[in-house]
């Protein structure tokens, strides 16, 4: 029964629950006072978050080769295209 | 102990479909988010303003409520594979707790929202955020019914090479539901906020 509980899945929900209150204090001006600047770091560590998710919860990380690196490849290019079109305001 | 399944190399977690579906479904909310902020991008204040009437709190305790369900169902496919089936029932069962939880906060969110005069035709925010948290809110729905659906081959002391993959399948799918709201909240509560 332990070995439900005190197992990497319970490490990586406590880095991704942090770093939920970590997002939620950014958002409110806490830490990084520029919200630019805040909003491109919450839209980083929600993609870190759903990195842990795939690659943990959902076990990506034991899966073929090919799906790892399609999901690395959707994460980095979403962060791109998001961040950019976050930035290039009034356009 | 028995073990239920002998893996190769490599494993995918559930029937090869659903990750199918999830790249598409994925795929199209991607779209989504881009439109968000392609919108936003044509009235920054106005969305900033909107923004900040949104409750981040309740957002953020749906959030943890979508991560720990997710963390019980991870949980709940690891004892499928010990072959224990009661600790499966409990974990799903779990889950679906923090999901009929996540839709009642949704209700007194929405409720909020409305109870001041805020509805999808208030501003394109608000038709973005009742829409996208709409859609998403319907796959929590579907989320919980597939995995009552896939409960039903956790019964006997031993779980099959098939209902394990179903079990997975399951699983699968309510991650989804989780990764959505992930990104989702980021997006729509916090991004831009100060």
């Amino acid at each position: 029964m332990s070995a439900l509980f005190w197992n990497r899945n319970t490490a990586v929900w406590l880095v991704i629950v942090l770093a939920t209150v970590a997002s939620w204090l950014m958002g409110h001006g806490v830490g990084i006072p520029d919200p630019v600047i805040a909003g491109i770091v919450i839209l980083i560590i929600s993609l870190i978050k759903v990195r842990l998710v795939l690659f943990d919860f959902m076990e990506l990380r034991d899966a073929p080769g090919v799906m790892r690196r399609v999901a690395d490849f959707w994460i980095v290019g979403l962060g791109v295209i998001l961040t950019t079109r976050f930035l290039w305001v009034g356009v | 102990m028995r073990q239920a399944v002998s893996y190769k190399k490599t494993h995918i977690p559930g029937e090869v479909g659903i990750w199918l579906f999830l790249a598409g479904d994925m795929l199209m909310f991607s779209l989504l988010f881009y439109i968000f902020l392609d919108y936003r991008a044509a009235d920054p204040i106005l969305f900033t303003e909107s923004q900040a009437q949104l409750n981040q709190t309740l957002g953020m305790l749906n959030t943890i409520l979508m991560l720990t369900s997710s963390w019980l169902v991870a949980s709940g496919v690891q004892a499928a594979r010990r072959n224990e089936s009661l600790v499966v029932r409990r974990c799903f069962q779990l889950a679906i707790g923090c999901g009929i939880a996540f839709m009642a906060v949704k209700y007194l969110e929405y409720g909020e929202k409305i109870s001041v005069g805020l509805n999808m035709w208030s501003n394109d925010f608000f038709m973005l955020y009742f829409c996208y948290t709409g859609i998403h809110l319907i796959h929590v729905v579907l989320g919980i019914g597939v995995l009552a659906g896939v409960m039903s081959y956790a019964k006997t002391d031993r779980i099959t090479e098939n209902g394990l993959r179903n079990i997975e399948t399951g699983a699968t799918f309510w991650h989804l539901v989780d990764l959505l709201w992930i990104v989702l909240f980021g997006l729509i509560y916090l991004m831009g906020q100060s």
